[in-house]
């Protein structure tokens, strides 16, 4: 069901609640920190679309600079949302399986530049059966995994028997490697240089088994928001997946270059002298497995119980806080919280300023 | 939203494009009668939390296709899906902050039921300035498990009388919620005993309603105590105590990098994780170890077990309400073949 939306040049102290707010100023200020990154850099942004899921807000960062004016995106529908948007450059960060998906990827392809990741020569090999079907060519890159145990070749020679299957393969463009990486708990600098480098030195690793063994690498698509600094000074790297830097989250709040500019507004619907209940529950914030929220600008809240439609914090202080009153959460894990809205509220200097649709919420497939 | 490639009425359900949300018809429809079958036995009203799924369709085999049956709802917003969709009597759980929110159920009719559970005497002077339309209201009692409500019997009585003077509010009765097991006596106890204190003050309780999703087996609501008039529950029509879950996830295995490891396109953005991960219902031998944002990850005994690229599993979601809060459609099964899709009318309807 569409229900109405806050009209522009409202107050944000006159928002219903809760609702998604963007900072608009944190967030224009984190996509200029990628520009500035990348803007000597033969090395450059590829935006990832899983987080925000608007190609409105993926083309600011394009305006702003620092990318390679594609994004990535986690499926195929997701990706067809960017195409739909105007974004004619995607990169498909997980394999596609299934003719039906396939059928669909391969459509895409004829609208757009399509690239998708491979693991598999099974899989390999339909996609390009398909693609050749509909008359159509799908980039592939190869998976490798390098820390996160998930899809992705374990070897250098398994990359090379996959890369001489899809460059012997006429429907199908064989592009190079890309990897996922992650860094656990709050990293200091030297730490994500560190990790980041090893990481990618993995994936560089199997592209120059690939190369050596006379297959070109075009690309080598790796390292993300907390390497987004770190791949580009690494030899090889064409482009770098980050995208929680956008809005980005508490457990990422190590990176100070960056601001928290995505928050949940909510009001307080009941409170004593122990503890504040608030109109925000986990179908709106996701809370998965214990990692919950915070509370902007008081550490003496936190977040005690979460139910499906509402939160009760705990107190410690002696914070005066009344029935109505608004409170800014800080979110703990901003994709899934993202994927629960219709709507993001773009707000500059506390007045609503713009109404981006989520459009790619709920694109699972 | 939701775009999965779109197959025929009739299909068989493991050919659904996936990640999908799939409910067992008749399983649901089993689980509904046999629930209100039982509390109609020992003589307690069954009001269904339809907020647990969202779906009007689901709810109205729960209310049996009685407009005027009650539902219950966390939000103005969900409240206002289900007005829209025909349904008359609506108990809301989210107290009423501002009147804009009360206003903000454009649809309301004047046929229509509208029942405000409040924990605050500052809710009261909310519902004051909400004039034009009749209001029935739920004083809740804090219990154990959720401390949320009017703490003293005095507090009750006060509120009350200070309600009797507006003529637009109706002192419904009272209301706790249980959120697990271990506390439902205890809630009981509590609700029962403002009930009696109300009573020998000659104020009549019409309901004193339990909140208790968990509440789920005949044994169970035999241990609800006399005085309790309703129980309101969301869980029961997805109850599975076998392999024959009523609500699950199909998931496809996308990657199969190591013996023993399964990369399946179902993460947390498409099956909730907030209370556990789920659970993997046609191949006991495998086990979600964890999930992403959009993926979920595998682990079998390789010796007993070949999960290939293309395998379809079936995830048993560990929170119903979540889950399908994360779906536009679900796909209603019958004898394994698609019967039809409903919306999830009051997805994200958070407000």
């Amino acid at each position: 069901m569409k229900f109405n939306q806050p009209n522009i040049g409202t107050s944000i102290n006159d928002l219903e609640t809760p609702s998604l707010i963007i900072d608009l100023e944190a967030m224009e200020s984190n996509f200029s920190v990628i520009s500035e990154t990348y803007a000597d850099s033969p090395c450059k942004m590829r935006q990832h679309a899983k987080n925000i899921k608007c190609p409105d807000i993926l083309w600011r960062q394009i305006e702003i600079g620092g990318t390679l004016n594609g994004v990535c995106a986690a499926k195929v529908s997701e990706a067809e949302v960017m195409v739909e948007g105007g974004i004619r450059d995607v990169l498909i960060t997980s394999e596609v399986v299934g003719s039906d998906k396939q059928k669909r990827l391969a459509y895409l392809a004829k609208r757009a530049n399509i690239k998708v990741c491979i693991d598999n020569k099974d899989n390999l090999t339909e996609l390009s059966s398909i693609a050749a079907s509909i008359g159509s060519k799908i980039g592939v890159l190869i998976e490798v995994d390098t820390s996160m145990g998930r899809a992705g070749v374990r070897t250098p020679q398994q990359g090379l028997e996959l890369a001489k299957l899809a460059d012997s393969l006429e429907s199908v463009e064989f592009l190079g490697v890309m990897s996922h990486q992650t860094v656990e708990g709050f990293a200091d600098k030297e730490t994500r240089f560190l990790e980041g480098k090893k990481y990618i030195d993995m994936c560089l690793e199997v592209g120059k088994t690939i190369q050596d063994a006379g297959i070109e690498i075009k690309v080598v698509s790796s390292g993300e928001t907390f390497s987004y600094d770190v791949a580009p000074m690494i030899d090889g790297v064409t482009e770098v997946e980050g995208g929680t830097y956008a809005l980005m989250s508490g457990p990422t709040a190590y990176m100070e270059e960056f601001s928290l500019a995505g928050k949940v507004l909510t009001t307080v619907i009941d409170v004593d002298e122990a503890q504040i209940v608030i109109d925000a529950g986990i179908k709106c914030l996701g809370g998965p497995l214990g990692v919950k929220p915070g509370i902007e600008g008081d550490r003496n809240i936190t977040f005690d119980q979460m139910y499906d439609s509402y939160s009760i914090l705990s107190r410690k202080g002696k914070g005066n806080y009344n029935i109505g009153d608004t409170l800014l959460i800080e979110t703990s894990q901003q994709d899934i919280l993202v994927n629960r809205w219709d709507h993001f509220i773009g707000v500059r200097n506390g007045i609503v300023e713009v109404i981006y649709e989520i459009s790619a919420r709920g694109c699972h497939h | 939203m939701e775009r999965p490639v779109s197959k025929p009425i009739g299909q068989h359900f493991l050919d659904l494009d996936t990640p999908a949300l799939i409910v067992n018809n008749s399983r649901l429809r089993t689980n509904i009668e046999n629930t209100a079958e039982d509390l109609m036995k020992i003589g307690i009203k069954l009001i269904p939390n339809t907020a647990t799924h969202g779906t009007s369709g689901i709810a109205r085999t729960q209310t049996g296709y009685n407009p005027k049956s009650p539902i219950f709802v966390d939000t103005f917003q969900q409240a206002e899906c289900f007005f829209q969709a025909g349904f008359e009597n609506i108990i809301i759980q989210a107290p009423p902050v501002s009147s804009r929110k009360i206003d903000s159920l454009r649809h309301l009719q004047d046929s229509q039921t509208l029942t405000l559970s409040i924990s605050n005497v500052s809710h009261l002077d909310v519902l004051k300035k909400t004039h034009g339309r009749r209001i029935s209201v739920l004083l809740k009692i804090p219990n154990k498990s959720d401390s949320v409500g009017f703490k003293t019997h005095e507090e009750l009585i006060k509120l009350i009388e200070n309600m009797e003077t507006l003529e637009h509010l109706r002192f419904e009765g009272l209301i706790t919620n249980a959120n697990e097991m271990e506390s439902m006596e205890q809630a009981c106890e509590v609700l029962i005993s403002a009930a009696k204190y109300l009573d020998s003050n000659s104020i009549s309780s019409d309901q004193r309603l339990l909140n208790a999703s968990n509440l789920i087996l005949e044994k169970e609501f035999n241990d609800i105590p006399k005085g309790i008039t309703g129980l309101i529950s969301g869980t029961y029509p997805f109850y599975t105590a076998t392999q024959n879950t009523v609500c699950s996830v199909i998931s496809t295995v996308m990657s199969t990098p190591e013996p023993g490891k399964a990369f399946v396109d179902c993460g947390q953005k498409a099956i909730s994780i907030d209370q556990g991960v789920p659970s993997v219902i046609n191949y006991p031998d495998a086990e979600i170890e964890k999930m992403s944002a959009e993926h979920g990850y595998v682990i079998f005994d390789s010796s007993k077990l070949n999960l290939q690229i293309g395998d379809k599993i079936l995830l048993a979601p560990a929170s119903y309400s979540d889950t399908f809060n994360l779906y536009d459609f679900v796909n209603i099964i019958e004898e394994d073949k698609l019967q039809s899709i409903i919306p999830t009318d009051s997805r994200g309807a958070f407000k």
